[in-house]
């Protein structure tokens, strides 16, 4: 099936009716009236329910595990113990794994025994039942002391030995920091940046239903096709042994990107006993499973020339990744040192430190959130020791290609995204006037103003594809195996079709997210997905619309370019000779023979330019320097994402991605006892999400749209960026306001005031 | 979602009572469920969760709000939603009215009451998190050389918790009375402040009531004219959070001079703490906004914080200063 290779062959829109629009999301009224189903809530005839026992130790050897109490109590199933599922694996990106159940459990929290039972209440019961004798060993938390002693690989995509960073380099870093003389100025900084859960309000869940030989799982998941893979390993089943559904998961941010411990969990009961079971976990088992945001501690260095050129950056990033090499792909934060300015010699050693907590994953910009609050503020603090406007600072490093691959950037040439946001953003936030604006007030708050940037690839890609079919009263259904983790993702796919059949959106039924109706399709990250999927849908609905088209000149007998579909109707436009002629699309397919337009659409591949997304944040704060208190009274946010497809969604997710970012920058933190090594805040009283209260007073939103034509929709990922230049934003602003540099996150009011005691104390 | 536990009906508070005394430690009384369900889910590390749960929302007369002169009684089943709704509690009391509508969200303040707000366990993630420590067996507080940033800075050892009750510190302040039934069907009456034990002598109490005793309602005399108070907390997050410092003060204008300071600071000591040296420095002066400043920042003059915990020093003499000026501002005769 599928034509490939052909998406970026179509001409870029010229005029749009649909694309750009802000539309509703398509499935607004069912998730607002609660008829969406999500995995938690599948209720299944006679099912069963299961749940892990987590280890109380923080790192322990198992002596022994007493489940008599636990059997006893009625509607237990069955009770599974490490040695059952010794030789099953949950593998990370790079094939690493870690036992579904552990034998000697190295954080606390950690899954050591499975129990599935009639009812939730009785697997609970009869999880507090089991009597487990641990043997205590000892413990590390902190990355920094397991760095110091050797116990680290190289984090990122690279695999290394134990005690072995991961380097990236380019140019002679350290040379041109040590011999560059009075021409070089070098400013050094370490930063770190907490611990963080994804908190999505749908938490981790599977239901496995096993019948006829073949297993269907509902997931809440941001790629089904992954699930079905992993899944498949774990139960060595084949591939169309498994269908998956994931329809509508309750968010995900890089937390649900493939199966869980409890989809095999799942998976395995619904099959030993013949029935669905269902595997959902808590609120507390969110923040102590396999998830999150790892800690960092980023030291910089960077040098620059009196010119104000970067001319070199040292990076060192220790990240905590948990007591297994599982997961150290996500222990690095050096991309976005390496891609957003010119800087000719760039030295960053990415260490994944093994410590006794959970290993970390994916969330919402990975790497680049942690990179952005040390690079952009040390961004500030170099251009206020240039005596320079922190945006001149920036604008003077705009690379004229990507400093890291050396290709020429996929936009018109002398047109920069970073470049034009921080023009439109400074506008926006009226900067030059606010510099010379800042004010201390009665109480003794007093205000500050400060910028962030970011940059992040969302250039999309193969594979994924798309199957539209046409019916004969001019409705549709699109089938892709997109996920739609919130974005909006359903609807612009939807508007993609419309725009190119000439019908309206509400026409237009997607389904998507099933391995067994929708073709393969990349797991919704990375903020790829319109950038992947938009392509193939355009092309399945460009294929329709040909088809349409050459039905409507066969019945006018006319030539295929004198033909335009608007509104539901095939149009020839009036000219001297012929009246304007007008007939429904409808109608063309419903007297067709085979009553029914079928197209297909598959992502092409990428042309070799530098595909990337950029983004601004100005902030205005007003800090509190007795009571430790920011208020954020103004963000701007200025994107650029190639073309917006739904005006609508582009808001929202800038004002999601900036409110995660507040989180980030003033709330979230795992915190660790540091004696026992367990989570003191693994519930969502005391591990705080920003309130709507938390949100600045004012959001001011924009785009600008630089053409982008790697793809024939001319958009890039969105869902990224807009949480990446928060938290720098905003500790530039509080430095401004209050004159000290917040090196670690989260700003709460003990750091604020320790900072503020701290900058006393030197002065 | 939660262990199996037996939801038990009565028709009567005495009722209640008497199931309660019959079954030490085994049943408890719920209201909102906010505190006692998650003391059911993740309890105390050493004690026994009840098994029977007794919802008292049904009895009748157990929520009302009767002001008659200048006396309120309020009904111990009262939502806080309910209380920061009133229009007599803001007339006759808006110090509990100003922290009835501090408290969490307005999901937190439909479902929480009155008597489940006055007797939350203490705030300490130890505590809480199933930690062995003094309040739960009388061992060593594992906040000390812990991560103590929430904890005490005044009165603190060997318990470090902190008292947070944002209904109950404004009472303390208003110098409100309990209603307390007993299994006999007697009531006696017992000042708020006297319903938290010290931790330093009986650490394994969280409250004084005897087993079996009912917090029927809550009495309380109302400000008059000449008199001025406020409620104010400073928390990490703008809703939905607990104080990591609160203020309660109430105080008249007695013939153009401060006096019957109430002052009371909650998040900041095991109990709710009264910092005497800024009482002392104002009580009975003439009333000048002048003297506010330097009165606040004698806040946190006995202050013994941890090492991770002094920032709240600041923000204490910051709320204090605050709440001493916002208060000045709204008395009715002021001679600035």
């Amino acid at each position: 099936m599928g034509k490939p290779d052909k998406t970026t062959s179509l001409p870029a829109w010229s005029a749009t009716r649909v694309v750009g629009r802000p539309v509703p999301r398509i499935d607004a009224r069912q998730k607002v009236r609660g008829d969406a189903v999500y995995t938690a809530d599948v209720q299944l005839p006679n099912m069963a329910h299961a749940r892990f026992l987590r280890s109380e130790r923080t790192h322990a050897k198992i002596v022994s595990i007493d489940t008599a109490a636990a059997s006893a109590v009625p509607g237990v199933l069955a009770i599974v113990k490490p040695d059952e599922w010794k030789d099953v694996l949950l593998k990370d990106n790079l094939g690493r794994g870690i036992p579904i159940l552990a034998d000697e459990p190295k954080y606390a929290g950690e899954e050591i025994v499975a129990v599935c039972a009639e009812t939730e209440d009785a697997a609970r019961e009869a999880a507090a039942k089991i009597r487990v004798v641990y043997d205590d060993l000892p413990h590390v938390i902190d990355p920094e002391e397991a760095h110091q002693a050797g116990q680290f690989v190289g984090g990122g995509w690279r695999k290394t030995r134990l005690g072995e960073p991961a380097v990236y380099q380019r140019g002679d870093a350290r040379r041109a920091l040590t011999s560059g003389g009075r021409s070089v100025r070098i400013f050094e900084r370490t930063y770190r940046t907490a611990p963080m859960t994804h908190c999505s309000i749908e938490p981790h869940a599977a239901v496995a239903s096993f019948e006829n030989g073949r297993w269907t799982v509902w997931e809440s998941t941001q790629g089904v096709f992954a699930v079905r893979e992993s899944l498949a390993e774990m139960l060595g089943a084949s591939i169309n042994d498994i269908r998956v559904i994931g329809t509508y998961p309750g968010g995900g941010f890089g937390g649900k990107v493939s199966a869980g411990k409890y989809t095999f969990g799942a998976a395995y009961f619904s099959k030993k006993f013949a029935r669905p079971v269902r595997f959902v976990q808590d609120r507390n088992e969110e923040f102590v499973s396999p998830y999150g945001r790892p800690a960092s501690v980023q030291t910089l260095k960077v040098g620059v020339n009196t010119a104000g050129k970067l001319v070199a950056i040292e990076q060192k990033g220790i990240h905590a990744i948990g007591p297994y090499e599982f997961g150290a792909e996500w222990g690095h934060a050096e991309d976005l040192l390496t891609e957003i300015y010119e800087c000719p010699n760039v030295h960053a050693e990415s260490i994944a430190a093994l410590t006794n907590v959970p290993p970390p994953c994916a969330m919402r910009a990975p790497g680049y959130a942690q990179g952005a609050f040390a690079l952009e503020q040390m961004m500030d603090e170099i251009a206020a020791a240039l005596g320079m406007d922190p945006v001149e600072f920036r604008l003077k490093n705009i690379p004229d290609r990507d400093p890291d691959s050396k290709r020429p950037f996929a936009s018109p040439k002398g047109r920069h995204g970073l470049r034009e946001c921080l023009a439109a953003g400074a506008k926006n936030f009226n900067w030059e006037k606010r510099k010379r604006d800042r004010k201390t007030h009665e109480d003794g708050s007093k205000t500050g103003i400060g910028v962030a940037a970011t940059i992040w690839g969302g250039g999309g890609g193969p594979p994924a594809a798309a199957l539209l079919r046409v019916h004969a009263d001019a409705t549709a259904d699109l089938f892709t195996g997109a996920a739609d983790i919130g974005t909006g993702i359903r609807t612009a796919l939807a508007q993609i079709a419309a725009e190119e059949l000439g019908i309206a959106v509400e026409r237009i039924r997607v389904t998507n997210a099933d391995t067994d109706l929708t073709s393969y399709t990349l797991p919704s990250y990375g903020s790829l997905t319109l950038a992947s999927s938009g392509p193939a849908v355009r092309q399945a609905a460009h294929d329709c619309r040909t088809q349409i088209i050459s039905l409507a000149a066969q019945a006018l007998q006319t030539t295929e370019d004198q033909i335009a579909l608007v509104d539901g109707y095939a149009v020839r436009a009036a000219t001297e000779e012929q009246p304007e002629w007008i007939t429904p699309i409808a109608k063309l397919i419903s007297q067709s023979p085979a009553r029914e337009i079928v197209g297909n659409g598959e992502r092409g591949p990428n042309p070799k330019l530098a595909l990337k997304a950029y983004g601004v944040q100005f902030v205005a704060v007003t800090v509190d320097p007795e009571s430790g208190e920011v208020r954020v009274d103004e963000l701007v946010a200025v994107n650029d994402s190639g073309r917006v497809i739904n005006r609508m969604a582009f808001d929202s997710q800038l004002i999601g991605g900036a409110t995660m970012g507040l989180g980030m920058a003033f709330l979230e933190e795992r915190s660790y006892d540091p004696a026992s090594g367990k989570l003191l805040n693994a519930n969502l009283a005391d591990y705080k999400l920003p309130t709507i209260f938390d949100q600045p007073r004012e959001f001011k939103l924009d785009r600008v749209e630089v053409p982008y034509d790697a793809n024939s929709i001319g958009a890039k990922g969105l869902g990224e960026p807009p949480v990446i230049p928060t938290a720098p934003a905003v500790a530039n602003a509080v430095f401004d306001a209050v004159g000290a540099r917040i090196e670690r996150l989260p700003i709460s009011r003990k750091r604020l005031i320790d900072s503020l005691m701290k900058e006393q104390a030197k002065k | 979602m939660s262990y199996p536990f037996l939801l038990e009906k009565v028709r009567t508070l005495q009722d209640a009572s008497r199931r309660i005394a019959d079954s030490p430690g085994k049943a408890a009384v719920i209201g909102g469920g906010l505190e006692i369900l998650d003391e059911v889910d993740s309890p105390t590390a050493g004690s026994t969760r009840p098994d029977i749960l007794i919802p008292i929302g049904q009895i009748p007369d157990t929520s009302y709000i009767h002001s008659r002169g200048d006396q309120l009684r309020l009904g111990a089943a009262l939502t806080i939603a309910e209380i920061a709704e009133s229009d007599a509690v803001r007339r006759l009391a808006w110090p509990l009215s100003e922290a009835a509508a501090a408290v969490g969200s307005p999901q937190i303040r439909a479902q929480g009451t009155l008597a489940g707000n006055l007797l939350q366990r203490p705030r300490c993630w130890y505590l809480r998190g199933g930690f062995s420590c003094h309040r739960s067996d009388g061992s060593d507080c594992p906040a000390v050389t812990g991560d103590h940033r929430y904890h005490a800075i005044f009165d603190g050892g060997p318990c470090w918790s902190v008292y947070h009750s944002d209904l109950g510190l404004a009472l303390h302040a208003l110098n409100a009375q309990l209603i307390i039934l007993n299994p006999d069907g007697k009531e006696r009456e017992m000042p708020v402040r006297d319903l938290y034990p010290d931790p330093k002598k009986d650490p394994l109490k969280f409250h004084t009531l005897q087993p079996g005793e009912i917090n029927r309602e809550i009495r309380l005399a109302g400000l008059s004219n000449r008199y001025t108070g406020t409620f104010l907390k400073i928390t990490e997050r703008g809703a939905f959070d607990f104080a990591l410092a609160s203020v309660a003060v109430v105080y008249n204008n007695f013939h153009g001079r401060f006096k019957n300071i109430q002052l009371f600071l909650g998040g900041v000591a095991p109990r709710a703490y009264t910092p005497e040296a800024v009482v002392k420095t104002l009580s009975h002066q003439k009333l000048d906004r002048s003297l506010l400043a330097a009165a606040a920042s004698h806040a946190a003059d006995v202050a013994a914080p941890l090492p991770e915990n002094g920032y709240k020093m600041s923000i204490v003499k910051n709320l204090v200063r605050r709440a001493l000026e916002v208060t000045y501002d709204k008395l009715s005769w002021k001679p600035d």
